[in-house]
């Protein structure tokens, strides 16, 4: 037991050690390396802290070499543009001018469901509310909302269509069918519902519709007060 | 960035110093290790190995044992322990035919020890 017990008080000053000298920014927001080391520096202090078959040098050196290699990475990754990109990805454009930007969505293994549950929690409830929004390198979300944006969403926007399907259960607490909603995107000039990205309407009758690859379009569907 | 740099070097040159002291200290010890118990098993052999002979092999390995604990698993250095014990323990009483299997496996063990702790393609993956 005594020998565990200085093993842990050593474990733990290295370690306290390490994180000291990464600095603040491996406690809050981090990189994905920062992130893969926080995730192996736990491991290597426990495995040697707990077993004492296992010299204690075994942790030491590998958390030395963690070490290491953080100081290199952050080296390489404040002195060439293109490592950081490499190393801490860069920010992706997920929604502009023209609507949803379905390509960095896959690219971040994202679908217009996640997108809008983002601007939901940054406060913007319409697509149309913003002008840009993107995700950070460090995968947090960042938008800018448009001018008035306040006024665009006065009522819940649900998704009637996402990538290309109808999502039934939406389509129901409208309280209409699939083939209103064909209807609908028959007289936006869109025949086949599988080349729409997103529909979505809202209970002051609002929809956004986007098909895939093109601009999007805000119209009414002529209700109002819905839900 | 110059602390980063430093912080590197620094880093570095302990991780290589290390390594190096590492891998010289069990070559040069296990080295001695296994020539000391060639010559008591050429005495063995020739039925002149003394208690003095025997003694002088653990005193060696006691002394490098505690460093060896720093740079080794702890189950390595019990097993050169066990039988380095049982070798001696036939030899204080003077039955040299049992003695010399367990010397020829402190010899096997030493090598593989060593084998074991250098750098190579086969320890590292």
């Amino acid at each position: 037991m005594s020998i565990i017990l200085i093993r842990t008080i050593v474990v733990f000053v290295a370690l306290l050690l390490i994180m000291r000298l990464m600095g603040k920014r491996q406690i809050g927001e981090m990189q994905p390396y920062e992130l893969v080391i926080t995730l192996i520096i736990a491991d290597l202090a426990c495995i040697p802290m707990e077993d004492p078959s296992t010299p204690l040098l075994y942790g030491l050196v590998a958390i030395l070499t963690v070490y290491f290699l953080h100081q290199t990475v952050c080296l390489i990754d404040l002195s060439f543009s293109s490592a950081r990109k490499f190393l801490s990805g860069s920010p992706s454009i997920v929604l502009n001018k023209n609507g949803v930007d379905d390509t960095q969505l896959k690219k971040n293994n994202l679908d217009v469901t996640d997108l809008i549950e983002s601007l939901r929690s940054a406060g913007y409830f319409s697509l149309d509310s913003v002008e840009y929004a993107l995700y950070e390198a460090g995968g947090s979300f960042s938008a800018l909302p448009k001018k008035n944006y306040e006024q665009k969403q006065n009522s819940l926007p649900i998704v009637i269509i996402n990538g290309g399907k109808f999502d039934m259960k939406n389509v129901t607490l409208t309280g209409k069918d699939e083939q209103y909603y064909r209807s609908v995107l028959a007289a936006q000039g869109c025949s086949n519902p599988k080349r729409v990205l997103v529909l979505t309407v809202d209970g002051e009758g609002k929809a956004y519709l986007q098909e895939k690859g093109k601009k999007y379009r805000v119209f009414e569907l002529g209700w109002e007060g819905l839900w | 960035m110059i602390r980063t740099i430093v912080s590197i070097v620094i880093s570095l040159a302990l991780l290589i110093g290390g390594c190096l002291w590492e891998g010289a200290y069990i070559e040069n010890n296990f080295a001695l290790l296994a020539s000391t118990i060639q010559t008591l098993y050429e005495k063995t052999e020739d039925g002149t190995a003394t208690h003095e002979d025997g003694e002088a092999v653990e005193v060696f390995w006691q002394t490098k044992k505690q460093k060896m604990h720093l740079l080794l698993p702890h189950v390595a250095v019990q097993q050169i322990d066990f039988e380095l014990n049982e070798a001696l323990g036939y030899l204080y009483q003077g039955n040299f035919q049992d003695a010399l299997p367990k010397m020829e496996v402190l010899l096997q063990l030493t090598e593989v020890v060593r084998q074991n702790y250098t750098l190579g393609w086969g320890n590292v993956f």
